[in-house]
């Protein structure tokens, strides 16, 4: 240690003040350690570069509470002088002065190197649920081209399974397929279905994409979606789109709404009989379509990859497994949907259900399975779900095993309390067992924590509230995109409340659950604000990068930045 | 992903009558009565009589219930699996293709059926077809003749022994290109021939020799009325005709198409007209059957013709231009002469499947043909549909073929013998069981 070091404790967010002297004990002579209260405050920069130039220092150190967020605050004061102050980050917890010395033995000089480049006018937006076409939607009408990458044949996600939305239940067609459409023919969307992003690098401004593009052994563009290829197809497996209620065929269009509405063959289950390519009078099967890849280029990333649904095998004291009246939430709103298997009619085994109990924070606030988060959307999906099985089985009873109800967004408390007063059974309690009776119903042992009783309640149909997790290889997509990964597994944004839907690589931007759980309001809104962001350096047209900036082509294999290894196992 | 069977009722005596009973696979064993007391059997066929013990909501009753787990007709083993159980592992399988010709996942393989990737129902699959497409279109299942009858030609058979038929009579080409060439009345070459020219077929799948081996039947597609002359003459071994089709089908646009066989590969073309073309109505296909007593496997009956008929001789397999089965008797015609033996000195060469088969008059083909009841030289012509009537009276008033009288008892008591062995063979098969 032997530059003239000025060291600077802000203390905004640490409050007290610190024994300099111990620190200044390490450093050479003619070194400074201040306290100060607002360094993000032009005057104490000012000041600050009143000290470098006085003091002749050769380096500073910036110890604050927030210190990710403020590196480009400190711009002016490279400008000024030519290096950047290093920022260390304390946390309350810290022994600043331990933690300060401990930094100062592995300083390495920070120089301004940020270039300007030219922002190429286009985004690439990775994953269309509703959340993905809402971005392209809006970036397109900016004027620029998206490129929305889908990794499933149709685009709509998650939220074209569902029959309805809470709290204002409007149908979930008659709201999403507007916008899937919309995608679907804007001018500026280029749609790449069946697809998936495998390799991405460059800078903001200019991101090189690679994406591979399955097969879908159709001519996407011929098709017209008649379907008369998969009333010809032989052979039967379950639908994926149906959650495995209900069957497709080998050939097959996921649903009557897809888009593109385009049918897609299973080559895993097609016996190549061929039929579907004899009786297509567009002759737009084609059996020797291979997979390709695509390259181009973006100013702007934008992830929207979504959320899985928790796999509730992992609680199986639940019996989700073993037994036929126990589903899970998804599973039923396609059960309600009117163009889901059963075009809307709620039958278990040939009957409606009358007895119907929810199961609350199935894999969420859950340490057990590694989800301490609340899912923030099932307390109130199962509220909705007893008004939709209600309206079409109307002496059905509901009750809804909970831990506590979250009814903190617009409109849902009201909600909530109406279906109160209509009549379903709030329990408070968790679920310990579902387990079959002796007449063949469900029986479901649960603790009312308000009556500290155990209560066992009957059922014809048992429904878990299964929560969202991240989508299993986030980690991998945050290792292609240099992107870290949160203890909840979900991607981690720049800052969760400054910079939520901004990554730690410039150009990068996430919105929805991709970030962490929320609802189709939430979701939606945030995404309008991420497609903005990610417009900002393309309508400017140069955007200004340092080294850090560059996004390197990663192999599985290697280690990058994020702690990866750890959520795999996770 | 987990199938859930929540819609379907997939236990209990429902699920024995969607299944089993209304799929008339029941035989009325009674077998689910005598397990269960709720079940009684009236007129042949199970009926409940108090409420299924699951439908009450009772959850143990065996693992689909009692009546189900008991009954002989439930095959939980659809797909490739029950093709290889009760066709192939029992000597039925014909070696028509009809598996293959339209699943990859089988090839034949020296003439059996061989999975050759995993069946789908092995697999996820739910369903395929009704029982495995390849068991759907086995020749060697047929639904009800009575139903199968009134479906192809709208009524069912007065004559036990023909089958349904509209007309019969002998018939002889008029071309002597054909003549010169043909088995007998060269009838089956001018069909082909007359179809093609006309348009009628768009293209004919009939058996011609490989072109290393002329004995050796491996099935074609002609589509000009020229070609024809190259596969006239019966060979006398199981050809995978079916195969064929499913090429034509697969890899052509052709739409009007005749296939030419033998009784078995005529049931496995009703099949798949049954199963796969249900919906694609503009596949139009013409079936020309053959008379057949019974057919020969191939490597046995080189083997007998080279090592033993034509022992002596010098001459191979090859050297032959024409075999027949005329009055007992196995011919090979050579340059150096006629060489012929007892039919029954082929019996070991007979496909298992020919033994057990009552079919001799190719009896759900729209024509059948054949030598049995005519002189030499000619054909006995036998129409059964709507179809075949209309092609062979087209073909009548064209001049291409002259009529003759045929001995109609002659084909009777051939066709009596052939059911009398098949009944005799599947009598002594049950015997050989027990």
């Amino acid at each position: 240690m032997d530059k003239k070091t000025g060291v600077y404790i802000c203390h905004c967010g640490l409050g007290g003040s610190t024994e300099t002297e111990e620190i200044l004990k390490k450093l050479p002579k003619g070194s400074i350690v201040k306290d100060s209260q607002y360094l993000c405050d032009i005057t104490e920069q000012e000041l600050l570069i009143k000290d470098i130039n006085e003091k002749d220092l050769e380096q500073v150190v910036v110890a604050c509470f927030a210190s990710d967020v403020h590196r480009s605050i400190f711009k002016k004061v490279g400008d000024e002088v030519g290096f950047l102050p290093n920022l260390i980050k304390i946390e309350e917890s810290d022994d600043v002065v331990e933690k300060i010395i401990a930094a100062l033995d592995d300083l390495k000089p920070i120089k301004p190197e940020e270039t300007e480049v030219d922002v190429n006018p286009s985004v690439l937006v990775i994953g269309a649920g509703i959340v993905g076409e809402q971005a392209s939607l809006d970036i397109g009408d900016a004027g620029y081209k998206v490129y929305l990458v889908e990794r499933r044949p149709n685009i709509g996600g998650h939220m074209a399974q569902l029959d309805k939305t809470f709290p204002t239940l409007d149908c979930a067609s008659c709201i999403g397929t507007p916008k899937m459409v919309a995608t679907g023919q804007h001018p500026n969307i280029e749609l790449l279905t069946c697809s998936e992003v495998i390799e991405v690098s460059g800078h903001a401004g200019e991101f090189k994409v690679k994406v591979l593009r399955h097969p879908r052994y159709v001519d996407e563009n011929e098709c017209t979606g008649c379907g008369i290829c998969v009333d010809n197809c032989p052979a039967v497996v379950a639908s994926e789109f149906n959650l495995g209620v209900g069957p497709r065929k080998a050939i097959y269009i996921p649903f009557a709404q897809a888009i593109p509405l385009a049918a897609i063959r299973d080559p895993e289950h097609c016996l190549s009989c061929r039929m579907c390519e004899y009786v297509c009078d567009k002759k737009a099967i084609r059996f020797d379509q291979e997979e390709e890849i695509i390259e181009f280029e973006v100013g702007s990333i934008l992830v929207t990859t979504g959320f899985e649904l928790f796999n509730c095998d992992l609680r199986p004291e639940l019996g989700y497994d073993k037994y036929d009246r126990v589903i899970n939430a998804l599973e039923l709103e396609r059960l309600c949907a009117p163009t889901g298997p059963t075009a809307g009619e709620i039958l278990i085994h040939g009957k409606p259900p009358k007895n119907i109990v929810f199961v609350q924070c199935v894999g969420s606030r859950d340490k057990n399975v590694g989800n301490e988060y609340c899912s923030r959307v099932c307390c109130m999906y199962a509220t909705k779900q007893c008004n939709l099985v209600r309206e079409k089985v109307p002496d059905a009873k509901f009750t809804i095993c909970y831990t506590d109800i979250r009814a903190f967004g617009k409109g849902h408390e009201e909600f909530y309390n109406r279906m109160q007063d209509e009549g379903v059974i709030y329990l408070r309690g968790i679920v310990s067992e579902v387990y079959r009776g002796e007449n063949g119903m469900m029986k479901v042992r649960v603790e009312n924590t308000l009556m500290v009783e155990p209560v066992e309640l009957e059922a014809d149909l048992v429904v878990l509230s299964a929560g969202l997790v991240a989508p299993a290889d986030t980690p991998q997509l945050a290792n292609m995109l240099n992107l870290d990964v949160g203890d909840d597994k979900f991607l981690a944004e720049a800052h969760v409340n400054i910079r939520p839907m901004e990554t730690r690589v410039k150009g990068i931007y996430m919105a929805g659950c991709a970030q962490g759980p929320k609802d189709i309001s939430d979701s939606v809104a945030q995404t309008s604000g991420a497609a903005a962001k990610a417009t900002i350096p393309i309508s400017f047209g140069k955007v200004k990068i340092g080294p850090e900036d560059e996004v390197k082509v990663v192999k599985e294999t290697t280690a990058t930045a994020a702690p990866i290894e750890k959520e795999v196992t996770g | 992903m987990k199938l859930k069977h929540i819609l379907e009722v997939d236990k209990g005596f429902e699920f024995l009558k969607n299944k089993i009973v209304d799929k008339t696979l029941c035989d009325g064993c009674g077998i689910c009565a005598e397990v269960c007391d709720r079940i009684k059997i009236s007129d042949g066929l199970p009926e409940l009589v108090e409420p299924c013990l699951l439908d009450l909501g009772s959850t143990e009753c065996g693992k689909r219930g009692l009546c189900v787990d008991n009954c002989p007709k439930w095959e939980e083993r659809r797909g490739f699996e029950l093709l290889k159980e009760t066709i192939i592992d029992e000597g039925l399988c014909t070696g028509c293709a009809a598996c293959a010709a339209f699943c990859e996942r089988i090839e034949l393989v020296d003439g059996v059926p061989t999975p050759v990737k995993d069946c789908i129902m092995l697999l996820d699959a739910v369903q395929c077809g009704e029982y495995g497409l390849c068991y759907d279109h086995c020749s060697a299942r047929l639904p009800p003749r009575d139903e199968l009858e009134t479906r192809i030609f709208g009524c069912v058979r007065e004559d036990e022994l023909l089958g349904v038929y509209r007309n019969i009579f002998s018939a002889k080409a008029i071309d002597p290109e054909i003549l010169k060439l043909c088995q007998d009345g060269g009838i089956v070459s001018s069909i082909l021939a007359y179809g093609l020219e006309n348009e009628i077929f768009e293209g004919v799948i009939v058996t011609r020799g490989t072109a290393g081996d002329r004995w050796k039947p491996e099935p074609v597609v002609l589509v000009t009325p020229e070609e024809i002359a190259s596969a006239a003459g019966t060979i006398y071994s199981v050809s995978p005709s079916i195969m064929g089709l499913g090429e034509v089908i697969k890899n052509t646009e052709l739409t009007k198409i005749a296939v030419v066989g033998t009784p078995c590969q005529m049931k496995a073309t009703r099949n798949i007209q049954e199963h796969l073309f249900k919906k694609a109505e503009d596949i139009d296909i013409t079936t020309i059957g053959v008379f057949c007593m019974e057919n020969f496997e191939y490597s046995c009956l080189t083997n007998f013709i080279e090592n033993e008929l034509l022992a002596g001789s010098g001459q191979k397999f090859k050297d032959v231009t024409k075999t027949d089965i005329t009055r007992g008797k196995f011919h090979a015609y050579t340059e150096k002469g006629d060489f012929d033996v007892e039919i029954k000195a082929l019996d070991k060469c007979i496909k298992s499947s020919c033994l057990v088969c009552t079919d001799f008059a190719s009896e759900f083909a729209d024509v059948s043909v054949g030598s049995v009841g005519s002189s030499d030289g000619w054909s006995t012509v036998v129409i059964r549909s709507e179809k075949g009537e209309q092609l062979m009276n087209g073909m009548l008033e064209a001049g291409k073929i002259e009529q003759g009288d045929v001995k109609i008892d002659l084909v009777k008591k051939i066709a009596t013998m052939k059911k009398e062995h098949a009944a005799k063979a599947a009598e002594a098969k049950e015997g050989g069981e027990e």
